[in-house]
């Protein structure tokens, strides 16, 4: 067996002897460079605690030295993210950043900032998001909906958003667009390079979140120029609780509670300079991983999906546009997808339904257009950097064995036709 | 928090759902062959992800289901419920079926197990207690000779500790316990009951009530069933007997009736 696949622990109610977790969609078990990265920051010298910004200010040097890595990883941060070239020739347009304590926050944080600098001083008080948004999105608007703000949603047809039906909700009362680039789990791709002039032509906010997209397919930043761009870093490997926020030069960021000179005053509380150098390196991993992402995984996908489409019950659910190379849906006729990863988990590989902060991965199909009774047959699997052949053999015979066990339960299906 | 309901899965519901013993189909052909009726029991919506057919082969002179099948687009907790329930009505009657409880099947689901069902599933074994409604109402008229319900196997769990120490109310209490628990919801699927009279350093004497006290087996099988039961359950030592003064005035009453 290969790298990826582990002796699984002792329990009497799973049996299997290797594990391969093809499950992580949304967050994935730190790097070990990402964490060597941190921990190179801790100054075991005082007592071990963390470096922070403000610790000892006006006190000691270590202060300069401390400000001094924060705004280098923050330029390596932005350089890895092709960030650096956007704008004028000696200064990038995307200079400021701040670290957050998650993917949500940053959202939150986005929504909150347009909302008290701009919705509430000009009266435009309208944020397009899309109906298949994951939760932070929802969550973080919904906060705000009692003070006035207008949620529009955005329908999504077979593959990405409806463009027309975009349109026509964006109004001279539009102040925030707000998007993921990529889907998570289905792994679909919205046309951001046509919604980003859109905005433009009308001068209203852009907001991108680049949690699925980072390192797994090619961002147009040049194009795109968006206004605020989050990101879960714990998607990438980064220790966790981890996220970043990176505005545009003019754009309005305030904090979302003040007190504390750290990070510009833009965000309250301590700002951890290991955890900022752990993200540093996972979205340098992400960026480096590019080709091995795009060109390796993408073929084994493909060679998965055409294992898999041997079986004549199988369904597979993807996306008439661009999607991500190392996302697969799929399903087995008549049975359900809640089934069918319990079964596949008992044998040792997991997979994705949604849930937690992403959307329910049988809503996100149905939206997409297809019939919520197959919709519900699908489970979402990302493949890892790194799978060999052998365990990718391993678990086609796993899937197989399961979906061939649960077949039992729809004979009625095929011997007597509902 | 709580973890991920699938990590808190009972290990004997793990056992079931790794190996579905009872999923399939029987056909109108199969019943033919065997001189036998197909009845079918349907609930739920495909489309709502909740759908699941109970069929079984019936006996159309004793009324008693030979042979369970189930087909179901469902979640695993569902499955799981049909395929306990497949398995325990196989063998009874229908009208037996009828009675069955959601603490049955939880306790099909549970047994041997350290965690209990999770709370927010229930309404699944709720679902499959509908299921089996709808295809005991589709027995109606076959007839049913009275027949007392095979008792399913003892499982082993732990002794009432230190029972010898306990005061009379208190071994009471826990004998009742198990009663409740594992005897008393396996009668009353035959209309039985029982209830603890007396005990006397380990003599324990119980009055029937209900079926039971016109059935044979109260002093046969039964009594044996529950003897072993609390045995098993409470202490070793414990010995059962009906309380026969109770029984015998029953039967004069009846006789003089005749």
């Amino acid at each position: 067996m290969g790298r990826l696949l582990r002796p699984r622990h002792k329990s009497k109610k799973r049996t299997a002897l290797f594990e391969l977790f093809l499950d992580q969609h949304g967050e994935r078990a730190p790097l070990q460079e990402a964490l060597s990265a941190a921990m190179a920051c801790i100054n075991f010298e005082r007592r071990g605690t963390y470096e922070n910004l403000f610790s000892g200010l006006g006190l000691n040097c270590k202060h300069a030295e401390v400000l001094n890595k924060w705004n280098f990883s923050l330029k390596a941060i932005v350089q890895h993210l092709g960030l650096n070239i956007i704008g004028e020739v000696d200064e990038s347009i995307y200079s400021s950043a701040i670290l957050t304590s998650s993917g949500a926050e940053a959202i939150c944080h986005v929504h909150q900032s347009v909302y008290f600098s701009e919705m509430r001083e000009t009266g435009k008080n309208h944020v397009l998001i899309l109906s298949s948004s994951p939760a932070p999105f929802h969550s973080a608007l919904a906060q705000l909906e009692p003070l006035g703000i207008v949620i529009q949603q955005v329908k999504t047809t077979v593959g990405s958003i409806d463009l027309e039906d975009f349109e026509s909700k964006l109004t001279p009362r539009t102040a925030l667009v707000s998007l993921p680039l990529h889907d998570a789990l289905i792994g679909s791709a919205e046309p951001i390079e046509k919604i980003a002039k859109m905005c433009h032509a009308r001068h209203i906010a852009l907001h991108i979140d680049i949690s699925a997209s980072l390192g797994r397919s090619y961002i147009d930043f040049e194009t795109i120029r968006p206004d605020y761009i989050t990101l879960c870093a714990k998607a990438l490997g980064a220790p966790f609780p981890s996220g970043l926020l990176i505005k545009k030069k003019d754009a309005n960021l305030m904090p979302l509670i003040s007190g504390d000179p750290s990070q510009s005053g833009l965000r309250a509380g301590g700002a951890s300079l290991p955890i900022l150098k752990g993200v540093e390196v996972a979205i340098k991993n992400a960026q480096d991983s590019f080709y091995e992402v795009t060109m390796e995984v993408a073929h084994q996908k493909a060679m998965l999906k055409q294992k898999l489409a041997r079986n004549e019950r199988i369904l597979f659910f993807e996306s008439s546009t661009e999607q991500l190379p190392d996302v697969l849906c799929f399903g087995f006729k008549g049975i359900k997808g809640e089934l069918f990863a319990h079964a596949l988990s008992m044998e040792g590989i997991y997979v994705s339904l949604g849930g937690m902060n992403l959307p329910a991965l049988c809503q996100l199909i149905e939206s997409k257009g297809v019939d919520f009774a197959e919709a519900q047959t699908a489970v979402s699997i990302r493949l890892p950097v790194g799978l060999s052949e052998s365990e990718l053999d391993w678990a086609v015979e796993k899937i197989f064995e399961v979906a061939e066990k649960l077949e039992g339960l729809d004979r009625a299906n095929q011997e007597e036709p509902r | 928090m709580k973890p991920f309901v699938w990590n808190r899965y009972p290990e004997k519901m793990c056992a079931v759902l790794k190996e579905l013993k009872f999923a399939g189909l029987l056909t109108s052909e199969e019943a033919e062959a065997r001189l036998l009726l197909l009845k079918k029991g349907e609930i739920g919506e495909k489309m709502l992800g909740n759908w699941a057919k109970i069929y079984a082969l019936i006996d159309p002179n004793e009324g008693i289901f030979l042979s369970c099948r189930y087909q179901a687009f469902a979640d695993s907790a569902l499955v799981a419920a049909l395929d306990v329930t497949c398995g325990f009505i196989e063998g009874k009657n229908y009208l037996q079926a009828q009675r069955i409880t959601g603490e049955i099947i939880e306790q099909l689901l549970t047994e041997e197990s350290s965690e209990s069902f999770p709370k927010e599933l229930k309404e699944h074994i709720n679902l499959a207690i509908l299921c089996v409604d709808a295809l005991t109402a589709s027995c109606e008229g076959i007839p049913t000779p009275s027949t007392p319900l095979p008792m399913p196997g003892v499982s082993a769990a732990g002794r009432v500790e230190g029972f010898e120490m306990l005061s009379k109310e208190q071994k009471i209490k826990a004998i009742e316990g198990v009663i409740a628990q594992d005897i008393r919801p396996f009668i009353e699927l035959d209309q039985g009951g029982i209830e603890i009279k007396d005990l006397t350093g380990y003599k324990l004497t119980v009055t029937y009530a209900g079926a039971c006290t016109s059935c044979p087996s109260s002093i046969g099988g039964t009594l044996s069933y529950i003897a072993k039961v609390l045995k098993e359950k409470v202490h070793p030592s414990l010995d059962v007997e009906p309380d026969l003064e109770a029984l015998a005035s029953l039967y004069e009453s009846q006789a003089s009736l005749y």
